[in-house]
């Protein structure tokens, strides 16, 4: 088959016909329909599109004649285009280029922030423009002014913003801002950016210096390394200057976008931020987080969660009071649980910082349960599948609990339990000769002592059958055995002819300080639910990723909260 | 080829296929994309992993056909003279009745769902929408020729998916 290029080739008026007449885009370029932000977030991010884009109109006409009435003449200066059609019928609060849009609020007659098109601001990748104000929009840059010098930011050199001299007789137009909005709508219709948040321990490393040797961190993994090597080219930016940007973040979120549309052939390191697909991306961040692993050491628990935690948990309680709920009706024992779970949850989350748990080895933290603040106290005395009922009601999730799991408990080795009520633990570490361990809020599993925390984060763990280098899988799969009792499940199961025993793979999940263990019948179920977990997490938040799960009726467990 | 870039590379490839023959179901294109990728990693050794591509795909027509001859209903097949057409789209014009079919439909999505991440889009953004390759080229960030490059392979790897999607 030859390359056809004329409108007269047939093939080229056949595949017109045949993709005009028949293609569901949509449905069949999208991985999946966890992948698709919500139809409201989406209004809402036109809407305010939208009122900036006549709010811009008024104030770029306005900075049009200013510019005409005091300006003098000169040669050695961009000008704006004086044609006025150029801007007809445009929109030019959005500017839309593959990696995201640049959102320009002319209200204040400067550049807000870049987002991508689901409103998420990555700020962070680009330096405050807070008072410059905008000149040009380039396909490739954008000329900005400030107290009458000119500066160019490049898209993909962010961090050699710098001022800008320009050529004699160089001019730009606003057109381009059309031209840029008009040609890349369609095809900006790409999977939603990652979203990573909550980066720990970050926003407590202020002094910049000592991380300019980050490279010599590199984590041991050669194939990780290679990841985080890859990323921070194509940045465009050095490990230290992206060390940099990040320390500046504190808890903010950080965006890491990707264009889906650029072959790795001809992959240009200027091109893009990311190329990886879904799971590499999540690589290359692992890599990225392991090189910084020095900085990851403590999972501490920002103020701003623990008093938003606190303040909800009020908030339920008042709640419950101010509708005259007598307190057999369960409220206020329900909601001491849930403050129980919190309040153990960020004490152990806060390990490092926390003056009752500072320097203390787990098997103390565990022997010492019982000095624990009221709250943990009174949640000791319920039996955990109450717990679990209440845990459940409060998150509208379906929940399997295991007996022990729940509990905080401290390194189960080899079958040597240092918590009461650990019978499925120590079964497990009986057979599978595993390690349990609790750090940071969350209960790890691992086959063996050396698994950073890292390796739960984002990768599943493959059952045995699937995956059988996997260190992993025995115990998940153990686990995911032990754990099945649910009705749900074997409902499921036993509509599609199989039994509960034949989950194919499973993996515990920790996502911010919970952890939550989601069994699926085989490869592509896990990773697909562990994508769209970890994506309405990263997008929406603990709560809304709760919900989602509810809707989707996935029996996924929340085993710590 | 390994069972990790396997799984990478493909699975979101036949999930949509799946998803395109199911109708949109996805949850049981998400069951069904798990039964091919469990058979294929369970005899990994055992194939030849030369095409990935092929491989999966004729595992995949399988498990289809296999569910739906438990519902006892499958969607109607296109004719032979209209796969012939469709497999010959390079040298004629397709013939109107082959181009309204329901069937053809279900071919193009099909094989659009098959092709490697990005020539889809660039597909689209060219005939569907009529973008030229200067304009999808500036939106891409990407050379003239970098485009025209992505659509020639992508038009090639589309009809060769189509071809074998109008015949099975």
């Amino acid at each position: 088959m030859n390359q056809p290029l004329h409108d007269t080739d047939p093939f080229e008026i056949n595949m017109r016909e045949l993709l005009r007449r028949h293609a569901r885009p949509e449905e069949v370029l999208r991985p999946s329909s966890a992948s698709t932000p919500a139809k409201e977030d989406n209004r809402v991010v036109l809407l305010l599109f939208a009122l900036a884009a006549v709010a811009l109109l008024a104030v770029l006409a306005m900075n049009r004649n200013n510019e005409r009435e005091t300006d003098s003449p000169i040669v050695d200066r961009p000008r704006l285009a004086a044609d006025d059609s150029d801007t007809t019928g445009v929109d030019p609060a959005v500017v839309t280029f593959p990696e995201g849009l640049l959102l320009l609020r002319a209200g204040e007659s400067r550049i807000v922030s870049i987002g991508d098109e689901m409103g998420n601001y990555t700020d962070w990748q680009y330096p405050d423009l807070t008072g410059y104000t905008l000149a040009d929009v380039r396909e490739d840059s954008l000329l900005l002014k400030r107290n009458g010098a000119w500066y160019l930011l490049r898209y993909d050199r962010p961090s050699q913003f710098a001022q800008y001299s320009p050529k004699p007789g160089e001019t730009f137009s606003a057109a381009a801002m059309r031209h840029r909005q008009a040609d890349t709508s369609s095809l900006t219709q790409k999977l939603p950016a990652l979203q990573y948040s909550d980066t720990p321990g970050l926003s407590i490393f202020q002094d910049l210096e000592q991380w300019t040797d980050v490279r010599f961190h590199l984590p041991e993994d050669d194939r990780l390394a290679k990841h985080s090597f890859n990323l921070t080219l194509k940045q465009g930016l050095t490990a230290e200057q992206y060390l940099r940007i990040l320390s500046q973040l504190g808890p903010k979120k950080i965006m890491i976008t990707r264009s889906p549309l650029l072959e790795e052939e001809d992959a240009d390191p200027a091109d893009l931020w990311v190329t990886c697909e879904d799971g590499s991306m999540q690589d290359a961040w692992k890599g990225f987080a392991l090189a910084l692993k020095p900085l990851l050491q403590g999972f501490a628990v920002s103020r701003e969660e623990e008093g938003a935690a606190r303040q909800m948990l009020d908030d339920m309680l008042a709640d419950a009071e101010a509708r005259g709920l007598e307190h057999d009706q369960g409220w206020e024992s329900r909601i001491r649980c849930y403050q129980s779970l919190a309040d153990i949850a960020m004490r152990v989350g806060n390990l490092e910082t926390d003056p009752w748990f500072t320097n203390a080895p787990y098997e103390t933290l565990i022997a010492n349960l019982d000095q624990m603040p009221a709250p943990a106290a009174q949640w000791k005395g319920m039996s955990i599948n109450d717990a679990a009922s209440l845990i459940c009601d409060a998150f509208a999730v379906n929940i399997i609990c295991a007996e022990s799991v729940c509990r905080p408990v401290a390194k189960i080795q080899n079958g040597s339990v240092a918590a009461t009520g650990t019978g499925l633990l120590r079964d497990l570490c009986n057979d599978l000769n595993a390690t349990f361990y609790y750090r940071g809020g969350a209960l790890i599993v691992t086959a063996d002592d050396d698994a950073s925390i890292q390796d739960l984060d984002t990768y599943p763990v493959f059952a045995a059958d699937l995956a059988p280098g996997d260190r992993h899988a025995p115990v998940a799969l153990e686990a995911a055995r032990l754990l099945m009792a649910d009705d749900i499940f074997r409902r499921r199961a036993a509509a599609q002819g199989k039994d509960a025993e034949s989950i194919g793979a499973s993996c515990f999940l920790r996502i911010g300080n919970s952890l939550l263990f989601v069994p699926t019948f085989n490869l592509y179920g896990l990773h697909n639910r562990i994508n769209s977990i970890l994506y309405q997490y990263r997008t929406n938040g603990f709560d809304r990723a709760m919900e989602w799960i509810s809707q989707r009726q996935s029996p996924v467990v929340l085993l710590l909260k | 080829m390994t069972p990790e870039k396997l799984l990478q590379e493909y699975r979101d490839r036949v999930f949509r296929w799946m998803r395109v023959g199911l109708s949109g179901n996805d949850d049981l294109a998400e069951d069904l994309t798990q039964d091919v990728f469990h058979a294929a990693l369970k005899r990994f050794p055992d194939y030849d992993w030369s095409e990935p591509m092929a491989l999966l795909h004729k595992m995949s027509r399988d498990r289809l056909a296999t569910h739906y001859r438990k519902q006892g209903a499958a969607p109607g097949r296109l004719p032979e003279d209209a796969a012939a057409a469709l497999r010959d789209m390079d040298t004629a014009l397709l013939p109107e009745d082959v181009l309204k079919r329901a069937e053809t439909g279900r071919a193009v999505n099909a094989a659009l769902a098959l092709l490697p991440a990005g020539y889809g889009e660039v597909l689209v953004a060219k005939y569907c929408e009529g973008k030229s390759v200067r304009s999808i080229a500036a939106a891409l960030r990407k050379s003239e020729k970098a485009v025209e490059s992505l659509l020639f392979k992508a038009r090639r790897e589309f009809h060769q998916l189509l071809s074998r999607e109008a015949q099975s």
